[in-house]
């Protein structure tokens, strides 16, 4: 017994060890003396990258606020034409990657793309004697990144809303309040703490993002890190970057952390009574229907027709290299989820095992990758890698033979433990919420019927955890399938994924190329956003009133806000 | 004390638990004989749920030992892991495992029986608990009832030594609450088993129970029978925790009765040692409402319970008793009724 107790800690010790690493590494890069190219990049465009990527986070922050804050508000408590179909299509942006959605608008609004190419016919303009919108440039940027992650918003705050009881706004009735005093003095402060939550996650993936601001040619820290270590060739440069945007990543983390913690004190009510929604009509309901409707056109409908006209054109480009592409993506993906979600799975069976407070910083520690940028990520294995192959020819006896070469570096097992630091938060998230649902008396009632440790892992919880086994190997493949500056700097030699591919494309400009793999990633990724509308159109029952309709065999979605 | 009673089938000796520090139990000693069903009695925060699941092997004790059957599972020197227990356990909400059938839950702890011989005994508990026609569902297609029965059957399969049930009919509301007892006692019964049973409503321990153990911050103030717990308590705490009742004043008299405010009351027994003062315990079935009776005494609160009334009753004294009335007899508050005592034998706590 004793034994099996100890193997399990050391296991999960393991894990979160080897998972801390790269972070470590960077912290490391703090106290080397700083190099003169550092010294250069400081002077010249160390400004450009934090002022930009502040004026990217306040404009995501501000946008996906406005959005996600008025559709959920909207859906949540009135009726209108299409409302409950918003309610979940809503969500859709989210299987949009924002560098994907930025080279369709960059296309679409290009001078000789088809949108002003078909107004120069009808309206017989000459080119260059009108002005045309377009969205290469920060204000641009804020409005992509704001178009595909407004859903985390729409999703904490609609949930917030849904969890006030009807109660707490019929008291502001009561006290004489009108619908917009109902809204901005109890509804939106009771929100606050799930408003605040999405909109840090929004803001951490913007400080990730790498692809959009690349495109755009804006200079941001992630980009930076890219061309310090690539460009100027200094490892140790791109180390202290990385770190410097470690450290906004985590104010944004912290600030989530806290208004998540504060959530659950907003429950005032003891009963709860669901909200029911007012129908609207008229005006008021075509207004609602079309505020709606945009961010749902320009963040998904219009994008993935434009790249479905795309991708129709060169449908003659599927060849042999394009089936090695998905290939190459898939087989990728699916390793890292199976990994990711074999090591969530020893750390989570860990955590039951030894709910004690080392067991748990070792988890919580693992699931910390998820808000670090992919780049960072990419340079934090990177480095101690390089140093570990080094060590290792160096040091390779010469009796044996000859020396192995690159063992971790620019191999896939440096790849594929990068995605599973990056991702290992996703399978942590749905393992842990499904052990969580197999309450500790479930191992008692089987214990006193004689069953011991491995029965009751063989015969109770592996069947009973099948269903988020399941959602954890979709979601990590899912994720690892869009993930692009880790893999963009990380792959093999000579090895594509979809990803990858679509982003040198449609940075040579070959956009109609760029997207046959970009709708195979887009389809891949609506998988998981519509299981996660199925769940939201599930809980639905309990808006309109009627009983909340709940199964034991039932397996939640775990959001992708819950990640964190 | 060291000797050993052969029939008894659970004997808990001086057992201390204590739970992060703090002392949850302290010197428990009951003792169950075969084929009884007992119960454990208390306000939430007693103990009673930690004693059970000690008894389980799911706590270790800190002091004392438990035996069960011929075998001690738990002494200074060795503890029996729960699997080696032979317990059957039954949970508050069940933990019936939701991705197997009735059946298979039946089965469970039935690893190792032949297959034959563990199929016959999975039917015979589905006829027994009277879901035979059941067997395949799931456990969430079941309703709570069926559900708590299952759990029943679960527990029983594999012949435990003894069945503990923690609060098991504390999530169902009264009515099913009270048929289910009956059904839950008569398969337990049935079984011929060994019971201990957790609860804190003394209602459903008088009709479950043979035995019955009251206690109070870790303490077990007294393992009895239902009759004598409620007649005869050994404590104000348990006279005051079951049934309902009040304290009057009574002075011993040279004839060896209490003069009591409702007149010459006939004492069961006396403590050792007193001053001749003592607090009278009075239940509302030692009081009869009766017209007639020169006894007066002013209703200051009634309660309207259907079939009867209960008045609490004020004497000239400023005590209080209890009475129950059959409802037609409607007095209003304020008003003098004539009472006699109906009691045969009073219990008493020195002053």
């Amino acid at each position: 017994m004793k034994q099996t107790v100890s193997a399990w800690s050391l296991s999960s010790w393991l894990v979160a060890t080897a998972l801390a690493m790269p972070v470590v590494a960077l912290a490391w890069f703090a106290w080397v003396p700083e190099s003169h190219s550092w010294l250069h990049l400081k002077e010249t465009v160390l400004a450009d990258y934090i002022s930009h990527s502040l004026w990217l986070s306040v404009g995501v922050a501000l946008g996906t606020f406005l959005i996600g804050v008025s559709t959920a508000w909207l859906t949540t408590m009135y009726r209108f034409p299409f409302s409950r179909f918003f309610q979940w299509a809503l969500l859709l942006p989210m299987a949009m990657p924002a560098y994907i959605i930025a080279f369709t608008y960059t296309g679409m609004l290009d001078p000789a793309g088809p949108l002003q190419f078909h107004l120069r016919e009808l309206m017989g303009w000459e080119y260059g004697s009108y002005w045309f919108p377009s969205v290469t440039h920060v204000g641009g940027a804020i409005t992509m990144l704001s178009l595909v992650l407004y859903p985390y918003v729409y999703l904490l705050s609609r949930a917030s809303f849904l969890e006030q009881s009807l109660c707490v706004l019929d008291v502001g009735r009561t006290l004489g309040l009108g619908p917009f005093q109902r809204f901005f003095r109890i509804a939106l402060p009771l929100a606050r703490p799930g408003i605040v939550a999405g909109v840090s996650i929004a803001v951490m993936e913007t400080l990730a993002d790498y692809g959009t601001v690349k495109y755009f040619g804006i200079s941001t820290f992630t980009t930076g890190i890219f061309r310090t270590w690539f460009g100027l060739d200094d490892p140790a440069g791109a180390a202290r970057l990385s770190g410097l945007l470690l450290g906004f990543v985590f104010i944004a983390l912290t600030i989530e952390r806290y208004s998540r913690s504060r959530q659950r004190f907003h429950h005032t009510s003891q009963r709860h009574q669901a909200l029911t929604a007012k129908p609207l009509r008229g005006l008021p309901a075509t207004l609602a229907a079309i505020a709606c409707a945009l961010p749902l056109l320009l963040g998904f409908i219009i994008p993935i027709s434009q790249l479905g006209l795309w991708a129709a054109e060169s449908w003659h480009s599927i060849d042999a290299h394009f089936l090695t592409l998905s290939w190459n993506s898939l087989w990728v993906a699916a390793t890292a989820a199976v990994v990711a979600t074999a090591l969530a799975a020893i750390l989570v069976y860990g955590l039951r095992l030894h709910p004690q407070w080392p067991q748990r910083l070792a988890v919580r520690s693992a699931g910390l990758g998820y808000a670090i940028p992919g780049t960072v990520i990419a340079v934090g294995v990177m480095i101690p890698a390089g140093q570990f192959d080094h060590w290792l020819n160096q040091h390779w006896p010469t009796a044996i033979g000859a020396a192995p070469g690159l063992v971790l570096s620019g191999t896939f097992i440096a790849l594929i433990f990068a995605y599973c630091l990056r991702f290992m938060a996703v399978s942590l998230q749905a393992l842990e919420s499904g052990m969580g649902r197999i309450k500790p008396n479930i191992d008692e009632a089987a214990n006193s019927l004689g069953a011991r440790r491995w029965r009751i892992l063989q015969a109770l919880h592996l069947p009973m955890l099948r269903g988020s086994l399941l959602t954890a190997l979709l979601l990590v493949f899912v994720d690892v399938l869009k993930e692009l500056p880790a893999t963009l700097v990380m792959r093999p030699f000579d090895f594509n994924t979809l990803a990858v591919r679509a982003f040198e494309l449609a940075s040579d400009e070959r956009l109609a190329e760029a997207a046959l793999p970009s709708v195979a990633i887009v389809l891949t990724g609506l998988l998981p956003v519509l299981l996660l509308s199925r769940s939201i159109a599930r809980s639905r029952h309990g808006a309109d009133g009627k009983p909340l309709h709940t199964t034991q065999n039932a397996t939640p979605i775990p959001t992708e806000l819950d990640r964190l | 004390m060291n000797v050993k009673n052969t029939s008894s089938q659970l004997q808990v000796r001086s057992l201390s638990v204590q739970l992060g520090g703090q002392a949850i139990l302290k010197g428990i000693d009951f003792s169950l004989e075969a084929g009884e069903i007992g119960c454990l009695l208390g306000p939430s925060g007693c103990g009673k749920t930690t004693l059970l699941r000690t008894i389980a092997g799911f706590e270790a004790p800190s002091a004392g030992n438990i035996q069960l059957g011929d075998h001690n599972v738990s002494d200074k020197q060795r503890q029996v892991p729960v699997e080696k227990r032979k317990v059957g356990m039954v949970f508050q909400d069940f933990a019936l495992f939701p991705h197997l059938s009735v059946a298979q839950n039946i089965r469970f702890g039935l690893k190792g029986w032949p297959r034959q011989q563990a199929q016959q005994r999975v039917d015979e508990l589905l006829s027994l608990i009277g879901l035979a026609s059941h067997a395949e569902h799931r456990p969430h297609e079941l309703s709570g009832g069926q559900q708590q029965r299952v759990a029943v059957a679960r527990a029983l399969a594999p012949k435990p030594d003894i069945l503990l049930l923690d609060e098991p009919f504390s999530s169902m509301d009264k009515t099913l609450r009270e048929q289910l007892t009956d059904s839950v006692r008569q398969i337990i019964k049935g079984e011929g088993v060994t019971a201990l049973m957790v609860t804190h409503d003394q209602h459903e321990a008088f009709a479950m129970a043979d035995r019955v153990g009251v206690m109070k911050a870790g303490e077990l103030h007294q393992w009895d029978t239902p009759y004598r717990l409620y007649h005869q308590p050994d404590s104000r705490f348990v006279a005051h925790f079951v049934g309902r009742g009040t304290f009057i004043h009574g002075e011993l008299n040279a004839s060896g009765q209490l003069d009591t405010a409702i007149g010459e009351l006939p004492v069961a027994s006396l403590p050792s040692t007193h001053n001749g003062v003592f607090d009278v315990l009075i239940r509302p079935d030692d009081i009869i409402h009766d017209d007639q009776s020169p006894w007066c005494a002013k209703v200051r609160s009634r309660h309207f319970q259907g079939a009867h009334f209960l008045y609490t009753l004020e004497l000239d004294s400023d005590e209080s008793v209890l009475c129950f009335a059959p409802s037609h007899h409607n007095h209003m508050i304020g008003e003098c009724i004539g009472i006699r005592h109906d009691a045969k034998h009073v219990v008493v706590f020195s002053r």
